[in-house]
């Protein structure tokens, strides 16, 4: 026990240290027993409903967006004289800021539960967008390129955008008599359209009498639609870029229940990968710097020896077309444990972490959670991340027969305080639920005593 | 229940604190006005530039070689004054003897007993000529034709010179019983047919008929009472070539206008002073023409501001027979008479030339149709000279300057000097219309150089607005459109010491601008 608590020490010690970019979804974990889109995120859990169904425009989506550089409460703020506090804005800006834009929309979810199993079908559009960019490019702007900003690198300018389908087959179910159960889920991707470039890696550096731009090398990879999109030769066939890519993904999951009050679990997600076969193309910039030292008088106008300047940039960057890659997904896990406080009450402890390249970026939620049966799910946590408890993310579902209503945030503060927050995360959806398995388990239980089984269609 | 009460209050209290955030979000106003000021540094300008490269851009017709180290500017124009051969020699228009044509009594009594006849004939023109050969390159032949057969007629005739087919004429007619009297004229032109004239053996015009004749009204023909006649004409040709005994040929030129204000058409070098040490100048002249011909310069005058001033030049020149692959050429060098004129800043320069052709009358001459004399003349000035009031005015545009964002500006002068020459440089903000609104900077920047030891200087201009005025001392910028660079150069020691200039050396120019301007942004909605 003693290791254990040592254990969650180091842990939670390390972790405001941590810096990272998960984009996790406790909220789902905590209201896993009612919501079946939880079960996309451990296919061991197994929904207390018999039969779910989340039909396109109805089964809403999830949405998360997020920056790390400002808030309502930046932007609006005023000096004196009703002019913006630009340098308050300026002051909160971080060395790398980033705008970071997730959507899940699910498009068909369809589950059967058994008395020990849980097999769904789903099909989800999702889409994942991040741009970063140095504040050293805000220094640009806002102060000019004199003094300390001379030397100006911007690094960690950036952009990635991944959008896919995923068609999924999962199925959980329980073993070692109820005490455990697994589940997998295999998925297969279609790439829509992918654009990475990891880093221009562009500085600019002023001297007393030229500019120079120095970039030391870039590639930057389209495939899909924006491959497509880059072609100077399109020739209309679209739908091509936006079907031919294709992939696998797995997920895994599991759940003990260790004893009748607590109950491990854990899942890892997102396994797989993509090949992008056709309308690939990569811009590859070799290390390389032009200087501007003005107009030459006598041959050529200030604009036209500026724009002489960056197009040579330009023409040197080399447009390819590039053969098949792959990409992977970022792969997540979840790993916790409940403890059931009361026959409707429990709490959860969460620990997340995305594998963003090799590197773990984790996040450490608690969560408290009440059930009253299959008509009302309720859960609250807060979550800590990058350092400091940023998230409190809470949500429900309500059954309205036969309608199951689903409303949840990930980042509560960003929506009870939106002039502080940072973010915007909800999911919203509207499922079609039948049947309540642990209402057949009791009758089940009831009828124990009786010779003859009673089948409950689940109905309510 | 007292759950479902604990449930309701609690949920009531979400919803106030919820309502209490969302009311601040409703009272959130955004800015209505974005203002930052960054300091920003910026190359206006990197410039280097030759005399030869301003030279070029002033006139790119000007050409300039490099002579011992020195620039030199050549200025020529080989035909001043060109005249052809055919200006001075051409060939007269010749009329031919009438031609009859009868038919003899044999050609008649068939004539009258079959009610046709068909006679050939054949006749000869002698062309004659004063000169050895001559070649006609093209020309006109007139043909008067008249005939007063009693009958139809159908004539065909081919004329030729030198073997050479000149014209195919074909005439008919009907006699109508009455009147057996018809005529007819034709001009014919012939164009790239060059034939020759020998005078040795006189080149024979041929005429040749082919004459049918039809009875009309069961008239017969009566022995030598009726005949075709024709009357030849060369008019109007061009000779390709003449050879023989030419004859002497005067030559008077019109007065010829040199310019010599060239460097006032560049812009603003009016208060030029310069002077030039070993200017180089010469009257050309070219003979294409087989005959010798004599040049005379009979007016070298210069003028200056209305004024003329004429140079005495007693020299001629005789050319040599030449020939279009090898005219013969010379020249006449003033470079001592040319001195004193350039150097007395002229306006322009007028030449006449008269001259004779074969002089001495040669008898055996030639000329071509392509053939000519040529009077042209050639300047070469070294930029050895000393040289003062040279200015050279360049101008950039800058727009949309709102003097109310700037707070300053420091402008940064570099230059580097290769020229043997003093520098100075004006910066001047002009309006729209080029009116000067301030001088934003005046000094000298540079002093003489040399390729081997540049003169190196930094100028640093700073304007600014004084926040302890009330007026903005940058007003004037926001009329400014183009800002002007004035250089002004003069040669070392004030323009009193004679300089070389290499068409190397060159003058280093940059201009960088450092400065903080105050961008505002309008978010209202208005």
């Amino acid at each position: 026990m003693n290791k254990v608590k040592r254990g969650l020490f180091v842990i939670l010690v390390i972790l405001p240290f941590l810096k990272g970019y998960a984009q996790s979804d406790m909220i789902g974990y905590g209201l896993h027993k009612t919501l079946p889109q939880a079960n996309n995120l451990n296919p061991a859990f197994l929904p207390d409903y018999k039969f779910t169904l989340a039909l396109p425009g109805l089964a809403g989506f999830k949405m998360n967006a997020s920056q790390n550089f400002t808030n309502l409460e930046l932007l609006t703020a005023t000096n004196a004289d009703s002019t913006f506090d630009i340098s308050g804005f300026y002051d909160k800006l971080r060395n790398n800021n980033r705008v970071t834009g997730n959507v899940n929309v699910p498009i068909l979810n369809l589950g059967f539960r058994s008395a020990v199993g849980y097999t769904a079908f789903t099909i989800n559009l999702r889409t994942f967008n991040r741009i970063s960019f140095p504040k050293a490019l805000v220094d640009l702007i806002y102060l000019g390129n004199t003094g300390e900003n001379s030397d100006l690198n911007f690094d960690k300018l950036a952009f990635k955008s991944n959008t896919f389908s995923e068609i999924g087959l999962s199925h959980g179910r329980e073993i070692l008599g109820g005490k455990m159960t697994v589940g997998a889920r295999i998925k297969y991707l279609i790439g829509h359209s992918y654009t990475d470039i990891s880093d221009f890696n562009l500085s600019l550096r002023t001297f007393e009498d030229s500019i120079r731009l120095s970039t030391a090398g870039f590639t930057a990879r389209t495939a899909g639609v924006a491959g497509y999109a880059a072609l100077d030769d399109g020739n209309g066939d679209e739908i091509d870029a936006v079907l031919n890519a294709r992939g696998f993904g797995l997920d895994l999951g599991a759940t003990y229940q260790f004893s009748s009050k607590i109950q491990f679990f854990g899942s890892i997600n997102d396994l797989g990968y993509i090949s992008w076969k056709d309308y690939n193309k990569n811009f590859v910039a070799p290390a390389t710097s032009v200087t501007f030292t003005g107009a030459d008088f006598l041959d050529d106008s200030f604009e036209d020896e500026l724009d002489s300047t960056l197009n040579s940039l330009d023409n040197r960057i080399v447009e390819e077309k590039a053969s098949k890659f792959s990409t992977s997904l970022t792969a997540n896990i979840y790993l916790g444990g409940s403890y059931q406080i009361s026959r409707r009450q429990k709490a959860l402890a969460i620990f997340y972490s995305e594998l963003y390249k090799g590197t773990l970026v984790p996040a450490f939620s608690g969560m408290y959670n009440f059930q009253y049966n299959a008509f009302f799910n309720f859960a609250a946590g807060a979550t800590l991340m990058n350092g400091r408890v940023n998230n409190i993310s809470t949500g429900f579902t309500l059954k309205l027969v036969p309608f199951q209503l689903c409303v949840a945030t990930n980042d509560l503060l960003s929506i009870v305080n939106p002039i502080k927050g940072r973010a915007a995360d909800i999911r919203f959806g509207i499922n079609l639920t039948f049947g309540d398995i642990n209402k057949s388990k009791r009758k089940g239980k009831k009828n124990s005593s009786n010779t003859i089984d009673t089948i409950d269609l689940g109905v309510d | 229940m007292r759950k479902l009460n604990n449930l309701s209050l609690a949920a009531c209290l979400v919803l106030m604190i919820l309502a209490g955030c969302y009311s601040e979000l409703s009272n959130l106003k955004f800015p209505e006005k974005i203002e930052w000021s960054p300091e920003l540094a910026l190359p206006l300008v990197n410039s280097s530039f030759t005399i030869a490269d301003l030279l070029n851009e002033a006139d790119s017709t000007i050409e300039y070689e490099e002579s011992d180290g020195v620039l030199v500017i050549t200025i020529e124009d080989d035909s001043l004054f060109s005249s052809s051969a055919r200006d001075f020699y051409s060939l007269s228009d010749k009329n031919f003897p009438a031609l009859p044509l009868t038919l003899t009594q044999e050609e008649i009594n068939e004539f009258n007993l079959n009610g046709q006849v068909t006679v050939n004939r054949q006749a000869e023109l002698p062309y004659e000529s004063d000169l050895d050969s001559v070649q006609i390159e093209r020309g006109l032949i007139n043909l008067e034709l008249e005939e007063n057969f009693p009958a139809n007629g159908n004539l065909s005739l081919s004329i030729s010179a030198a073997n050479v087919n000149l014209i195919d004429y074909q005439y008919n007619w009907n006699y109508d019983g009455v009147n057996a009297v018809t005529t007819d004229f034709d001009s014919n032109e012939f164009d790239e047919v060059t034939f020759t004239i020998a005078s040795n053996s006189p080149t024979m015009l041929v005429v040749d008929y082919n004459l049918t004749l039809t009875k009309a009204n069961n008239t017969d023909l009566t022995a030598f009472e009726n005949t075709v006649d024709i009357n030849l004409s060369f008019v109007d040709t061009d000779f390709k070539a003449l050879y023989g005994d030419l004859n002497t040929q005067d030559i008077s030129t019109e007065r010829n206008t040199i310019k010599t204000d060239f460097l006032n058409d560049i812009d603003d070098l009016n208060d030029i002073e310069y002077y030039f040490e070993r200017p180089r100048f010469s009257v050309t002249y070219i003979n294409s023409m087989g005959l010798p011909v004599l040049f005379d310069v009979v007016d070298f005058t210069y003028y200056k501001e209305g004024d003329a001033n004429e140079i005495n030049i007693n020299s001629s020149v005789e050319l040599a027979k030449g020939s279009l692959e090898s005219p013969s050429e010379s020249s006449l060098k003033l470079d001592e008479q040319f001195k004193s004129v350039i150097n007395d800043r002229p306006d322009s320069v007028s030449l006449a030339v008269d001259g004779i052709i074969d002089p001495n009358d040669t008898p055996d001459n030639f000329v071509t149709s392509e053939s000519n004399i040529q009077v042209g003349y050639k300047l070469e000035l070294p930029l050895e000279l000393t040289l003062s009031g040279l200015n050279i005015e360049e101008s950039f545009g800058v727009e949309d300057i709102d003097p109310g964002n700037t707070r300053y500006a420091i402008l940064n002068f570099k230059t580097a000097n290769e020229l043997p020459f003093d520098v100075s440089l004006k910066a001047v903000a002009l309006s729209e219309d080029s009116t000067e609104l301030k001088t934003l900077f005046e000094d000298e920047i540079l002093t003489a150089g040399s390729l081997e030891n540049p003169s190196v200087k930094e100028s640093f201009l700073t304007i600014e607005d004084d926040p302890q005025t009330e007026s903005n001392e940058l007003d004037f910028l926001e009329e400014t459109s183009r800002i002007a660079i004035i250089v002004s150069v003069a040669t070392a020691n004030n323009g009193n010491e004679i300089v070389q200039i290499s068409s190397q050396a060159e003058i280093q120019f940059s201009l960088s601008v450092q400065f903080q301007y105050t961008l505002d942004i309008d978010t209202s909605d208005e």
